[in-house]
């Protein structure tokens, strides 16, 4: 672990410093913070950071955390607001939020299904061979006429589907 | 919020693998067992050799004289008007109904596999090895199958068609 103040300077700089740094905070959300404030990312999976959010607390901090040494029954709701802002970095709702991440990936997915596409085009305009003769609707007919003479699969398959009398398929 | 506190479980380990190592025990010696009982007695009236090469196929009839024959898949260029490409032969296997026969099934050089589908005939064609498949034809027509077991370029251009007559 760095020492505080070396944090501190690598927070300056702005950016991910953390990228580097496997602490128990995590590292996937973005955006450092300047100091007093440590780099405390919130994640749903780990609510419980060692390290409070706000460590270099100026004087009126300080004396709320001496207060909250007593009985909280006597803070006010703003004190406890303060204070939870102090520990940590977001509330559960800040750190739960949507955000507009999906566009982005739903307009890249059908940009590249554009483009597969259009490849697929070209590649049967000027790649593929032409196709052989047996897939002609004329010889396909021939073949079928010539399984049906054969009578192939006459219990269950192809052939158990013609009625031979009425010359048609069974309805 | 995550499970770290389990770690050594050591009696549930071991029953829950030798568990259901037994059941499959119960359940494989029966099942080899009804395999082997299912073996039919067939009394073959002739035997004929099916010779598997890259890529085609030998046929021998040997029982009355010798007849010694290839099939080659015909090409596209050579179908007949209503011909099934990639199925059809120059050389067809030609069998009588009713009659049960041997075929006796070996490679020339690598796998391939002799198979009827519409008969319920698939054995290896293994180098160095006899395999032998029985089976009695009821009805007569012409019945298609395709080598299965891949052994080079053409492994899809190697069919087997046998030409069953009453």
């Amino acid at each position: 672990m760095l020492p505080r103040a070396a944090w501190s300077l690598v927070l300056r700089k702005g950016g991910r410093g953390r990228r580097g740094m496997h602490s128990s905070e995590g590292t996937t959300r973005g955006g450092g913070k300047m100091s007093p404030y440590t780099n405390c990312y919130a994640q749903r999976y780990y609510p419980m950071p060692e390290e409070p959010f706000c460590t270099e607390l100026n004087a009126e901090q300080q004396a709320l955390k001496e207060k909250e040494k007593g009985s909280w029954t006597q803070l006010t709701h703003a004190e406890k607001v303060a204070l939870y802002r102090l520990q940590f970095n977001e509330t559960f709702a800040e750190m739960n939020r949507r955000s507009n991440e999906w566009k982005t990936v739903m307009g890249c997915v059908f940009f590249f299904i554009g483009f597969a596409a259009l490849v697929i085009w070209w590649q049967r305009v000027y790649v593929f061979p032409p196709k052989p003769i047996t897939l002609t609707d004329e010889w396909k007919a021939q073949q079928l006429q010539r399984m049906l003479d054969m009578k192939v699969n006459p219990v269950q398959g192809l052939a158990s589907r013609w009625d031979y009398e009425k010359k048609q398929w069974k309805k | 919020l995550t499970n770290t506190s389990i770690s050594d479980a050591q009696e549930m380990e071991t029953i829950w693998t030798i568990l259901p190592a037994i059941i499959l025990i119960l359940i494989a010696l029966p099942s080899l067992r009804i395999l082997y009982l299912t073996d039919e007695i067939n009394n073959p009236s002739f035997t004929i050799k099916s010779i598997g090469h890259q890529w085609y196929w030998t046929y021998e009839y040997t029982d009355y004289g010798g007849l010694i024959f290839n099939s080659y898949m015909l090409p596209p260029l050579f179908l007949e008007p209503g011909d099934l490409r990639l199925l059809d032969v120059d050389n067809r296997v030609v069998l009588p109904v009713e009659a049960p026969v041997r075929m006796m099934i070996t490679s020339q050089d690598v796998l391939h596999s002799w198979t009827v589908p519409s008969l319920g005939l698939k054995t290896d064609a293994i180098p160095g090895r006899l395999n032998q498949t029985t089976f009695t034809a009821t009805r007569p027509g012409v019945y298609y199958g395709q080598c299965s077991e891949i052994c080079g370029a053409n492994h899809s251009f190697m069919p087997i068609v046998l030409e069953l007559i009453p």
